[in-house]
């Protein structure tokens, strides 16, 4: 057990909070996928796609951060 | 007898979000004990490898519980959950259902070698099938590709492993702030142990401070809250419970 590792998907963190404050589909998901503390976050919607290192939006917007 | 029950892939890009895989597996946990099957342990989501490669991963992860049952009903156990699935699981998912009677398997680590590579690389179902026919082991699909079969049975091998996972649902033992000791918050959160991120077990003295949330994991077979140092300069260490961020990259790299 090592938290010494460093997240790829945390180094948009600012970026995901910044837009899903602004979106109208965010839609949070259930709690056990939630991955980040900010509960307004990209990263925590339902409608976020994982890519290897980020991830794609899919709620019919323009992909976010591929 | 104790089972392992593990499922993945129950839910898509369409649903209301209202049932997710962890909500599903929780049904299938108490209706073991309503109908008078056995009784359950908690639920442990497993994440498994994010890749494009995998298509629509929205979370790819899968969920697992282990059961003590009465051997005469371990079909009503898969009748059940199988039901459950097609009827509960979205439309367009790909339902898996794995179910693993862990006395009976000749060699355990080639199943739990199985999960640890999910979540390293894309796997394909004729290999799951494939292994799942020389241990022994009930896999079914039940909707879509059945390509949640993959994550089910790697749920239920890094399950058998005991070093992967979180435990489904958060503590409620206090609010952000609160100082306990590492025993009361043990009995508080009926948990075996408190864990630094290097893995040291925390005396039953010792300082915890409550942080946004408290999540439990498995490591080593127990069941564990990991912690990191908030503080400790010349006083005893003040621990404080892991963040969802980190609770998350835990489960990524595999703890």
């Amino acid at each position: 057990m090592t938290g010494s590792e460093r997240d790829p998907y945390l180094s948009v963190k600012l970026q995901a909070a910044e837009q899903a404050s602004g979106c109208r589909s965010f839609r949070p998901d259930v709690e056990e996928e939630c991955v980040t503390d900010e509960p307004l976050s990209c990263l925590n919607c339902y409608f976020r796609r994982w890519t290897s290192d980020s991830y794609r939006c899919m709620a019919g917007k323009p992909a976010t951060t591929d | 007898m104790r089972i392992l029950v593990s499922i993945d892939d129950t839910d898509n890009f369409t649903t209301k979000g209202i049932k997710g895989t962890g909500d599903l597996a929780k049904n299938i946990s108490r209706a073991i004990k309503s109908n008078g099957w056995g009784a359950s342990r908690r639920i442990t989501r497993h994440q498994l490898l994010l890749h494009e490669d995998i298509p629509y991963t929205s979370h790819n992860s899968s969920m697992c519980f282990e059961a003590d049952i009465d051997p005469q009903f371990l079909q009503n156990v898969i009748d059940f959950s199988s039901r459950h699935l097609e009827t509960e699981s979205e439309p367009e998912a790909d339902p898996g259902l794995c179910i693993v009677i862990p006395e009976r398997l000749a060699d355990p680590e080639r199943l739990i070698s199985f999960g640890y590579r999910a979540k390293r690389e894309v796997l394909d179902k004729d290999g799951a099938y494939a292994l799942a026919a020389e241990l022994g082991i009930h896999l079914s699909e039940h909707g879509g590709t059945g390509q949640g079969i993959i994550g089910a049975m790697a749920g239920a091998g890094l399950r058998l492993g005991g070093n992967d996972g979180s435990f489904k649902d958060k503590h409620k033992v206090g609010e952000p702030g609160a100082i306990f000791s590492a025993a009361e918050l043990c009995a508080l959160a009926q948990v075996d142990e408190i864990k630094s991120l290097d893995g040291a077990v925390l005396g039953g003295d010792e300082t915890v401070a409550l942080g946004n949330m408290v999540k439990s994991i498995l490591s080593g077979g127990k069941t564990v809250i990991p912690v990191q140092l908030s503080e400790s300069a010349g006083q005893a260490p003040v621990w404080k419970t892991c963040s969802k961020e980190q609770i998350h990259l835990l489960q990524r790299t595999g703890q």
